[in-house]
């Protein structure tokens, strides 16, 4: 079979990127622009910010991209690019961009699902197997998701208020920490003990999840520390949030695994960088024998490579999009 | 006009979303306020069950705008917690001038935008469970909502 | 005889705007009244002009785009295309302001322009077919009296009066935004 090079462009939030992906598991080449220094002088993304510096940046990242890898446009198979969920305005930069590309050089336009582009990063490290389990994590979506092949899914269990990453950045506020809030709760965490008692979501055998509690919990219990008068151990506190949040994650995998009985589990989105989290997991899947897929740290985040990995499937079964494509801040699973 | 209500738990703050949705009419805005953890999305929660949404209500915050058209009316859920003032990013007309039912909770960082019709509610934090909710109608429509339930 | 084919595009605010010259002429154009979602209609409408009017991709010597102000999102739709076009065919790009344009629709009868927004306007003054000073945003619901608000649109006259336009390259062209975001830092 013929090699397939997918050029990959995602802009679904902060982030610029774009990469040359060959068959759906081969990174020929990555350029990432990130914005995180901007946002973090604002405590977190502000999306027309965010439009705006995606505008500035599209061309540099492509320009990067194609001298970097020598590869020239004209012998890609397709382009793709995220088209949901995510900010609206950030993601009409990347979709624009493709479009010009796809009609330019005749190659057809591939929209993608950013969350799908999650489970796909773990392409670029092993064979993805089915029927598998994916645990998606990250600031929007936290999911069970059943696949029993490529590009089926069945939605388990979800969240049902807060997302796991949201919680981590809102905890990150609360405790006055810079933006990103997961990762430096995490550096916190590491100098920290679970000292602290907090409400333990959803305790029971639901697959859905529930960090709106444990957020109140911290809140509640910061508001009464201070008017104590006593000293808030932040390290502690931050300790005490992501392994509770993170062992509630893993319980329902667990939960999850028993129900499905799959011996394989993926794992997706930006809180997939989570030492704690990927430890645990790890753990878990050794205990049942189970062959774990997790994301290359360098894929965890939102980055163009997953994009071109998710693309493959959809360029093998021709589904493909036209020049009208419009964003879809709002896309599921579904 | 305004009007204070305690709420000394979750059940509390939906019972008053309840009653609310119960006066509803097409194109209402209801703006929310007040610290994390407050109870915003828990009062939306209240008024969606009211509305017989079978979704579940989540929050909006990274995603902006969400959107529920399986109940009484269409709803709206907004969360511009990662807006800030005079952000262009969304034109707000296309959801206020319309039928449904908008819910915006940290409105405060859109004002500008916002119509001078509408709901809002405050909420403090007093302890864990107890909220005071401060509630004030802009407009005859909430004014004539406001005294027909509180 | 030496032909050059320039796209022109404008989507600075409800309407979407392409058209074609051929030299300076104006060869076609299409305009897409109040259109709600620019980036659903406007590669295809490039797509059409150029096919319609026998114009291969390549074919295209330069490209002309409005980099507002205006809407913001309207803009960026714009800009991205034209930028995107330029550095990929290797064509010169060229910039000009939906002031200006308004000024020049108009012949510069007037000597203030506005061009409004959904909260306010946007004005400038003009002489001798120049801004003078600079692009203000002005938040109001009502138009002052000395603003002309054009609503001609009058493509011809765009790439007869070449000097107008700002030469750019690609990698630098960006929407005009004037409005301030009032972020506050934490």
């Amino acid at each position: 079979m013929k090699d397939i090079f997918i050029l990959a462009i995602e802009s679904s939030c902060d982030e610029t990127s774009m990469a040359i992906v060959k068959n759906g598991n081969e990174v020929i080449g990555l350029s990432t622009n990130t914005q995180i220094p901007i946002h973090e002088l604002y405590g977190g993304v502000v999306p027309e910010l965010a439009s705006r510096m995606h505008t500035e940046n599209v061309l540099y990242v492509l320009d990067d991209l194609l001298k970097k890898t020598n590869f020239k446009l004209e012998n890609i198979d397709a382009v793709a690019v995220t088209c949901g969920p995510g900010l609206t305005g950030s993601l009409l930069i990347g979709i624009e961009a493709a479009k010009v590309i796809s009609y330019l050089y005749n190659k057809p336009l591939i929209a993608v699902n950013h969350i799908i582009g999650h489970i796909y990063a773990n392409a670029l490290t092993k064979k993805l197997n089915f029927p598998a389990l994916a645990l998606i994590v990250s600031g929007g979506h936290t999911n069970l998701v059943y696949m029993k092949d490529n590009y089926k899914f069945e939605i388990l269990g979800g969240t049902l208020d807060d997302a796991i990453g949201e919680a981590f950045d809102k905890v990150a506020r609360v405790l006055d920490l810079k933006y990103p809030g997961g990762p430096n709760i995490e550096k916190l965490a590491k100098n920290g003990k679970t000292t602290y008692k907090l409400p333990i979501p959803m305790n029971n055998q639901s697959m859905d999840f529930s960090f709106s509690g444990l957020k109140s919990g911290i809140i509640n219990l910061v508001h009464n520390e201070i008017q104590r008068g006593n000293e808030i151990n932040k390290e502690d506190l931050a300790c005490s949030f992501q392994n509770i949040a993170v062992d509630e994650v893993v319980r329902k995998l667990e939960i999850a695994i028993n129900k499905t009985k799959v011996s394989n589990v993926i794992v997706a989105g930006g809180v997939s960088a989570n030492t704690y989290l990927r430890d645990k997991i790890t753990e878990l899947t050794k205990k049942y024998n189970i062959n774990l897929g997790i994301p290359d740290l360098n894929y965890c985040t939102d980055n163009a490579a997953m994009i071109g990995a998710a693309a493959y499937y959809l360029y093998l079964k021709k589904d493909f999009s036209d020049l009208n494509l419009q964003p879809q801040p709002n896309k599921s699973l579904n | 006009m305004n009007f204070k209500i305690t709420s000394k738990s979750v059940e509390d703050t939906m019972e008053l979303a309840q009653n609310i949705e119960s006066e509803k009419f097409p194109g209402m805005i209801i703006c929310l306020d007040g610290e994390l953890g407050s109870g915003k999305t828990v009062f939306v929660k209240g008024f969606a069950q009211a509305l017989g949404i079978k979704d579940t209500i989540t929050s909006p915050t990274f995603n902006l705008i969400k959107e529920y058209d399986d109940g009484e009316a269409k709803l709206y859920h907004m969360d511009v917690y990662r807006l800030e003032e005079n952000d262009q990013s969304i034109d707000f007309s296309e959801y206020f001038d319309g039928e449904a039912i908008s819910i915006i909770e940290w409105s405060d960082l859109i004002s500008e935008s916002l119509p001078n019709e509408r709901l809002e509610i405050k909420f403090k934090i007093v302890d864990e469970n107890v909220r005071i909710l401060k509630i004030t109608p802009y407009g005859k429509k909430y004014e004539d909502l406001c005294e027909a339930i509180l | 005889m030496i032909m050059m084919f320039t796209l022109f595009i404008d989507t600075h605010f409800k309407d979407v705007i392409i058209s074609l010259y051929k030299n300076e002429n104006l060869l076609d154009f299409i305009i897409e009244k109040n259109v709600n979602t620019t980036s659903q209609v406007t590669m295809p409408i490039i797509e059409k002009i150029l096919e319609r009017n026998n114009c291969n991709k390549k074919d295209l010597n330069r490209i002309v785009v409005c980099i507002g102000p205006g809407s913001f999102t309207g803009v960026r739709v714009g800009v991205t295309i034209a930028k995107l076009l330029s550095y990929l065919l290797n064509i010169p790009i060229y910039t000009i302001t939906s002031l200006e344009l308004a000024a020049l629709y108009d012949n510069y009868n007037h000597e203030e322009y506005g061009i409004i927004e959904n909260n306010g306007l946007f004005k400038a003054k003009f002489k001798n077919k120049k801004i003078i000073g600079s692009i203000q945003y002005e938040k109001t619901q009502n138009i002052p009296e000395n603003i002309f608000i054009n609503s001609n649109i009058v493509l011809s006259k765009l790439l007869v009066n070449f000097s107008i336009l700002k030469k750019s390259s690609s990698f630098l062209v960006n929407p005009l935004y004037i409005k301030e975001l009032n972020i506050n830092k934490k």
